[in-house]
């Protein structure tokens, strides 16, 4: 077994000890996120039953978001399909709606489906780096 | 799928038979003999030749039971679909596999013979294929089978 230098003895001790807060960071947002979703949408059903938009501080809002669509529905938002200005429109790629376009509007054959699912998957070029928590094993 | 352009190939590995369409329409046929000394090479380049030049969206060829078939064939069997599915992935293309034989036994009143094949097909299209381009009738059924619709079992 290698010795560690000091420097690699110090960025273990710096890792463990921001592993420890994002693990406790990690659990409380999601533990708060879920309760703040939860008050939110009870919030909203109340401002709409009641027909208001604000109470004290809070204001309710409708924010415009972009509705997912086929190419050929965003095509048809512009004259020339063929042009520049739609060709220059930059599109995130919804895998699963789109097999289940292919699958339940074009109605083709498993296989195909599969096939085109399987294309789609691999137009993923970019590894992106993200942390995950894994679930707390309790010992006895 | 009226605007999908298929390329059928047919399973038989000593001749490449082929046939395309553009959603329903049969568009070209052909057959292409393999040259044994660059039989891969050609065969990839054929496959690529025709996705090109067609603009294929699909490739077909057969499922194979590869139990059913006599053992000397089932390397050369497995060489093909591998360079036919390798052509059509490094090209753009979709590559799918469907079994044919329930299609065949209903299109051919349950005489699934060469001749009753090339016979049918020659009759269904108005073309003129002889007796040996049973390869060429064999693609232009699977094609149609997938582009009608009708065939459900297959594999990627």
């Amino acid at each position: 077994m290698s010795k560690q230098t000091v420097v690699e003895k110090s960025q273990e001790k710096r890792l463990e000890a921001l592993l420890n807060q994002f693990e406790f960071l990690t659990e409380t947002i999601d533990e708060y996120t879920l309760l703040l979703n939860k008050v939110e949408n009870e919030v909203i059903s109340l401002f709409e039953t009641l027909n208001t938009n604000k109470r004290g501080r809070v204001r309710l809002t409708y924010k415009k978001a972009l509705k997912l669509s086929s190419i050929k529905e965003l095509k048809s938002k512009f004259n020339n399909g063929d042009g520049e200005m739609f060709n220059s429109l930059i599109v995130n790629l919804d895998i699963d709606k789109s097999v289940e376009a292919l699958k339940y509007e074009v109605n083709v054959p498993e296989p195909i489906v599969k096939a085109f699912e399987l294309k789609l998957k691999n137009l993923k070029e970019l590894k992106v780096p993200k942390l995950t928590l894994e679930r707390k094993i309790d010992d006895e | 799928m009226n605007n999908t352009n298929y390329l059928s190939i047919s399973k038989k590995p000593y001749k490449l038979s082929y046939a395309t369409f553009k959603g329903k329409s049969l568009t070209s046929y052909g057959e292409y003999d393999l040259d044994y000394l660059n039989y891969e090479l050609e065969t990839y380049n054929r496959i690529k030749y025709l996705i090109k030049t067609h603009n294929i969206d699909i490739v077909l060829t057969n499922l194979i039971d590869y139990e059913a078939q006599p053992k000397k064939e089932i390397q050369k069997l497995s060489e093909f679909q591998t360079i036919i599915k390798l052509s059509a992935l490094k090209n753009n293309a979709l590559y799918t596999e469907f079994r044919t034989y329930g299609w065949e036994k209903r299109l051919l009143f349950n005489r699934i013979t060469a001749k009753q094949k090339v016979e049918t097909v020659n009759f269904g299209y108005d073309i003129d294929l002889k007796r040996n381009q049973v390869g060429i009738a064999n693609a232009i059924i699977l094609g149609e089978g997938v582009a009608h619709n009708r065939l459900q079992i297959g594999s990627v």
